[in-house]
């Protein structure tokens, strides 16, 4: 039996909808998430899932408390975790952008249109230092929780660096996108060492869910 | 932490601190810890076990300061960073060792590990003794890391040096055995020592044609065991006069054709492909001697140009093949193991414990190719997500000091670890 460490919610329901299509999970029925129970046992699959918030994914694959865990790219860029990563699942999939206000002046992220300090609010305060220092602009990071937003409408930051999936929240809250950071998708990770306790059943549903993404890749096109 | 009198306590007032008393004068620093009595009779008996194991196998112990000039501890070189990792996993970017001056303004470290001392004192006070050296040690190291996931700042490490001497492989026979032996010792049922090659790895790069740039990255990745990454770098394939055939294909072409010009025209397009189709597959090269067969077949026509991967071969094989002879179980997976076995029913019987107390090959182990020059070894017991044992071939780090060059291999393992996995494994009886 494998565990895994998946995320509630959305990423939670796309990752089964793939295992189905990767033939690991039952066609049909509700794995549920319906419950508060937190460890969901699965005999048919063969799979423990742990529901864990998408920040300590990487913590508790790290441990070895969960063989695997579906990580979003932005929580593993951001924390570093030492995590084997197996597969690009292509779920979950948005962009890290940065934006700032529709009104400012603001166009591209070049030394001469920003203000000094450029203060960005964001809740990836290792991406954005690490981004704003590749394009050689000296900025002031405000690291957020949530609803970052937030922090350019009430001018506590000239601007942010956030996940977008469709763009609506941004232009809901009066915010341009002027540059893209990253681009975003879950994927499979692994404890190193269980990897290798565990390699050929860990192998197997790799190559399973490889295919999967490979055919819905094509068929996308 | 602090001191508050229990009435407080009761009241609700917990975490008030007696003024009087600074805060930080209560407390040890993160990462390192106090002993208490119990613990420290459990590590004194182990350690005993240790000494007598490596006593009885010619070992003789040493010791060395616990600090050194920052000079020692650079003559590592090579991804200085991969040799201070102890643990499987590449942890963070680079881990830290602790600095301090001296009056004269030299830097001063904590000793990260044992084997550049070691290589140090073989070089210089050593220089003359009979080789091969065999020394042994149990001390504490330091390295100034991120503390979670059971890595600590100071942590006791045990292992042996074999330094010089002629046959190469007997040596590795014997570190390897030793360390195999010492594990059971230490009353581990069940652990797995894999075992990898630092010229295959660098073979295949050598062979994928690629320029130094990428093939750094790429070491990074493999190092870094992200596959994803892995796939992306090396999934680029070359036409036949060896150029990349990209979208961004004018980038590409002039990077491949640095690289030609580096390789002297040595790498054809089919060569290159082909190299980097198993690089992208050596991670699932993991078995017996079944898979390294199966390994061979497969990189056969490479071979003839890149004979540092016909030598890692058969050091593996040599080594495997002594080992086994030396009475130690092998590995062996059922279907032949490596990237051939597709199809078919390849996993194992329980799909859970693949491990008593054996020798595996892991083709895709990767520890610092800038330090290793020939096998490497990492050992675990399943009970635990992180490494208890890493060690390996170095020949060139003696040179590094002003002698001639030496061959050296070794092991270490981290006390704590093969404690924590004593208890988890007496745990799950």
């Amino acid at each position: 039996m494998l565990t895994i460490a998946v995320p509630k919610g959305r990423v939670f329901t796309a990752a089964v909808e793939l295992f189905r299509e990767a033939g690991l999970m039952a066609a049909s029925g509700v794995v549920g998430e319906e419950s508060r129970r937190l460890v969901i046992e699965d005999e048919e699959s063969g799979f423990r899932l742990l529901l864990a918030k998408p920040w300590d994914v990487p913590t508790y694959v790290e441990y070895g408390a969960a063989d695997l865990g579906l990580a979003g790219k932005d929580v593993l860029l951001e924390r570093g975790k030492a995590v084997a990563e197996l597969l690009d699942l292509g779920i979950g999939r948005c962009r890290m952008i940065c934006a700032v206000p529709a009104a400012s002046h603001i166009t591209t992220l070049t030394d001469s249109e920003l203000p000094f300090p450029f203060r960005v609010a964001t809740k990836y305060p290792q991406i954005a230092a690490t981004f704003l220092e590749h394009q050689g602009i000296a900025a002031e990071i405000i690291n957020l929780h949530g609803s970052v937003e937030l922090a350019p409408i009430v001018g506590l930051a000239d601007g942010i660096i956030d996940l977008t999936e469709t763009g609506r929240t941004l232009q809901e809250n009066g915010l341009r996108i002027v540059a893209d950071v990253v681009s975003v998708t879950t994927r499979l990770v692994a404890n190193a060492v269980l990897h290798k306790v565990k390699q050929d059943e860990i192998d197997q549903l790799v190559d399973r869910l490889e295919i999967a993404v490979a055919v819905r890749a094509a068929t996308r096109r | 932490m602090g001191s508050y009198s229990k009435s407080e306590g009761a009241k609700g007032r917990v975490l008030e601190l007696d003024p009087a008393i600074p805060y930080l004068r209560l407390q040890t620093v993160p990462g390192v810890r106090d002993i208490l009595p119990g613990e420290a009779a459990l590590r004194r008996q182990l350690e005993a076990i240790i000494r007598d194991t490596l006593a009885a196998a010619g070992y003789q112990e040493v010791e060395t300061p616990v600090f050194e000039y920052e000079e020692v501890i650079r003559a590592a070189g090579g991804d200085l960073q991969d040799r201070m990792v102890e643990s499987g996993s590449s942890e963070g970017e680079s881990p830290e060792v602790y600095r301090f001056f001296d009056r004269e303004g030299h830097t001063l470290v904590l000793r990260p590990d044992m084997t550049t001392p070691i290589a140090r004192l073989a070089a210089t006070r050593l220089a003359s003794a009979p080789r091969p050296l065999r020394l042994a040690y149990v001390a504490d190291v330091f390295r100034y890391e991120e503390v979670h996931a059971g890595r600590q700042r100071q942590f006791r490490q045990a292992g042996v040096e074999r330094i010089g001497g002629v046959r190469e492989i007997d040596a590795d026979v014997e570190v390897l055995t030793l360390a195999s032996q010492l594990l059971a010792r230490l009353g581990l049922s069940c652990f797995r020592i894999d075992v990898g090659h630092a010229e295959l790895v660098r073979g295949l790069l050598a062979a994928g044609g690629w320029g130094a740039r990428e093939a750094r990255l790429i070491r990074q990745a493999l190092r870094r065991r992200d596959y994803v990454l892995l796939r992306e770098l090396a999934e680029q394939q070359v036409d036949e006069q060896g150029q990349a055939r990209t979208a961004t294909s004018q980038q590409g072409q002039a990077r491949a054709g640095t690289s030609q010009q580096r390789q002297a025209g040595t790498v054809t397009g089919r060569q290159a492909n082909a190299a980097r189709r198993l690089l992208l597959q050596l991670p699932r090269w993991r078995g017996g001697l079944a898979m390294l067969e199966t390994a061979r077949q497969q990189l056969a026509f490479l071979l003839g140009d890149f004979p540092q991967l016909a030598a890692a071969l058969d050091d593996l094989e040599a080594l495997l093949t002594l080992t086994k002879e030396a009475g130690l179980e092998i590995y062996e997976r059922q279907d032949g193991g490596g990237a051939a076995a597709d199809g078919g029913d390849s996993s194992a019987t329980d799909g859970g414990d693949t491990t008593s107390q054996v020798i595996a090959l892991d083709l895709g182990l990767v520890r610092d190719l800038g330090y290793y020059t020939g096998p490497v070894l990492e050992g675990f017991a399943p009970e635990m997500g992180f490494t208890l044992l890493t060690g390996g071939r170095y020949d060139r780090l003696l040179e590094q000091f002003g002698s001639r060059a030496e061959p050296a291999t070794g092991f270490a393992i981290g006390l704590e670890r093969v404690m924590l996995a004593r208890e988890r494994a007496s745990r799950s009886r």
